[in-house]
């Protein structure tokens, strides 16, 4: 940590930079939280674990609406946090020239819930990582754990473990865990049949609490006015009806087309555990497939569905 | 009052009995998801988590309640008609959150018709907890791991058995008359004490908060709250698991002049919460958002109820999906005001 402590003060002073996005240690165990540190001794705290699960991108669009215009920021970026910044600057909802990306190479991230249940009910104090597994430690326990088994299911998908487009870059770059195919999940649904299916989203949207944690997490959900909030017209019930659960979920996913960079940020957020991500995941393969377009690769080729080329294929069209 | 002594094998035996005179509300992972629920036939209590991801309040007060039906000008108000409820298996945290909820729903002034409905007639038996978590601070607000507030009936679990005693005489009245339990013996009583003991100890100090309302009320403009509510997503997940938040938005669904009449929980993280019909809203930022929930729990409850709004089960802690921890910002508060009347 220490080496990254002072890699990122330098480039705090270098860059003059008003404030660095990232993380330190949390005030449970096994979490680390997002941190805004205004000075450089304020980095002295500044970590970067498996326990560093939140999105820092998202606090980009809080910053742009900031009186006097955004700060000069350095925002440490994991693969994923690198992707939603280049769509946000792609998506001109957040200036270039102020962000000074630090990319970071990232091992995946812990699941909070998956550590949770597999701990049932003993206290840890830390963790150990060797090769594939995680060695949680507790008074008196130790429990070993495969390391694919606690991560976000978006780490063990992710094709980009290292940010596509960064400033600096501190760490040697990390290979992605592959402990899936890329569609593996979208993959493993298609092949159920449709009522099977149906059962499966009616189960997991029917325990939504509308507590709009996965919009609220999302990097690229930053509509001054959600579609949800509306009042008049009201465009969709405000109470926890599943038929009212899933037309939320489904116009999100479809405002997200093209524009999902899977970094797991709303799975994760989710009290309750849902799968709130594979709705994305499934629309993400179409837009892949329809439009060879990956969200968040670099800062200049305009999203999917919000250009045209001549040689877009047409055969969905009637 | 008496002890009685309920051995774990006996649990389903014990809910059958309680099931005669109650619909019985246990604490249930279904699906992954653990919470309060109406058992099913033959279905037993979960014991193997110390708190549900869903708050107890749930049980009495329901997330989305229909208040009334509506056909044209014709209103039918709905009723609650599922009988007393018993809830077995709620921690001494949520059993105190009924408590100050009701101190909202039920005064001299209102009786809320549809929390009564649910709660009156109702059995609260608590189970103490053994090994509090790292998020529980239930002794900083006037708790305790095996506090009885609330409760009819508080259940200690000593290893093999339950011990249990009656708090009121409805839950006097309702362990007498199921035969089958035997009294404790005093061997039994005596075991309670070193299991409390050691609970106790597991938990943090809890720093002093007798001038909590008194400090807030003097940082209402302070700039620390822009520090302590930087990372806010503006999410509701600490006020939909939270035991004592009752904030609720009413919402007719009409169709073709037909429709209901809906309560739903409301969330202040919410800027739709307080924008006006003008289009102005009061309450702009997240920081002030998250300001009043704060203020709302740990000041302004002080002169509407006597007491805060938090019953510390930590839910909000575990659950924030950035680990915005409700101690910290309590002791950053605590140090802000004494140093700033310190400076004046």
């Amino acid at each position: 940590m220490k080496d990254l402590i002072d890699k990122v003060k330098t480039i705090f002073a270098d860059e003059s930079l008003d404030l660095v996005i990232g993380f330190e240690r949390g005030s449970l165990p096994l979490r680390g939280t997002p941190r805004f540190f205004e000075t450089v001794e304020d980095l002295d705290n500044l970590i970067f674990d498996a326990t560093c699960n939140n999105i820092l991108a998202k606090y980009l669009a809080g910053e742009k609406k900031r009186p006097g215009g955004p700060r000069k920021i350095g925002i440490i970026a994991k693969g994923c946090d690198a992707r939603a910044i280049a769509q946000m600057v792609v998506e001109d909802q957040f200036p270039r020239e102020k962000l000074v990306i630090i990319g970071i190479p990232c091992g995946g991230v812990f699941n909070t819930s998956k550590i949770r249940k597999a701990l049932a009910g003993r206290i840890p104090d830390g963790y150990r990582t060797e090769k594939d597994v995680v060695i949680i430690t507790g008074n008196g326990f130790e429990i070993t754990l495969p390391r694919n088994e606690i991560l976000q299911n978006n780490c063990l998908t992710c094709q980009h473990p290292n940010a596509p487009q960064f400033d600096c870059f501190i760490g040697e770059p990390a290979e992605p865990i592959g402990a899936k195919a890329h569609f593996a999940e979208v993959e493993e649904l298609a092949a159920k049949t449709p009522d099977e299916r149906w059962a499966y989203f009616t189960k997991e949207y029917s325990a939504c609490i509308r507590c709009y944690a996965c919009r609220n997490a999302c990097p690229l959900c930053y509509c001054e006015e959600c579609f949800v909030d509306r009042i008049n017209p009201k465009w969709v019930g405000k109470g926890t009806d599943v038929s009212d659960n899933f037309l939320y979920h489904i116009v999100r996913t479809l405002h997200l087309a093209g524009r999902c960079v899977d970094c797991g940020a709303c799975a994760a957020a989710c009290p309750l555990d849902i799968d709130v991500r594979i709705l994305g995941k499934r629309v993400e393969k179409e837009v892949l497939e329809r439009f060879e377009y990956v969200a968040g690769l670099d800062f200049e080729t305009p999203p999917a569905l919000a250009a045209f080329r001549e040689d877009d294929k047409e055969e969905f069209i009637m | 009052m008496e002890y009685y002594k309920l051995n774990k094998s006996n649990i389903d035996k014990f809910i059958a009995e309680l099931g005669k005179g109650y619909a019985v509300y246990a604490p249930v992972n279904r699906d992954g998801i653990t919470s309060f629920e109406h058992l099913a036939e033959g279905e037993s209590p979960n014991m193997d988590f110390l708190l549900t991801q869903k708050p107890a309040k749930e049980v009495f007060y329901p997330q989305t309640e229909v208040l009334l039906r509506f056909d044209g000008d014709k209103t039918t108000p709905s009723k609650y008609d599922g009988g007393p409820i018993a809830i077995f298996g709620v921690r001494p945290c949520d059993a105190r959150g009924f408590k100050i909820v009701e101190k909202v729903f039920v005064d001299d002034r209102y009786k809320d018709f549809y929390w009564l409905a649910r709660r009156k007639d109702s059995l609260v038996i608590a189970v103490g907890c053994n090994s509090p978590l790292r998020e529980c601070f239930c002794n900083w607000v006037g708790g305790g791991p095996f506090d009885a507030t609330g409760a009819d009936i508080l259940a200690v679990d000593i290893g093999e058995e339950y011990i249990l005693e009656p708090i009121t005489e409805a839950g006097k009245n309702a362990l007498s008359a199921i035969s089958f339990l035997e009294k404790a013996e005093q061997i039994d009583i005596d075991k309670i004490e070193a299991v409390q003991a050691k609970s106790r100890e597991s938990l943090p100090e809890p720093p002093e908060l007798d001038d909590l309302k008194a400090c807030l009320d003097s940082l209402f403009d302070d700039p620390f709250w822009n520090e302590i509510t930087a990372k806010c997503l503006g999410c509701a997940v600490c006020t939909f698991s939270c035991p004592t938040c009752y904030c609720f938005d009413i919402q007719d669904e009409t169709r073709r002049g037909k429709g209901v009449r809906l309560r739903i929980w409301d969330t202040c993280q919410f800027p739709i919460f307080t924008k006006e019909g003008s289009g102005h809203n009061p309450r702009k930022s997240q920081m002030s958002r998250l300001r009043q929930r704060y203020m709302h729990k740990f000041s302004y409850m002080i002169e509407t109820i006597g007491e805060f709004g938090c019953v510390g089960c930590g839910r909000c802690v575990a659950a924030c999906p950035v680990n915005i921890d409700v101690r910290e910002f309590i002791i950053k508060a605590l140090e802000t005001a004494r140093q700033k009347g310190a400076a004046s």
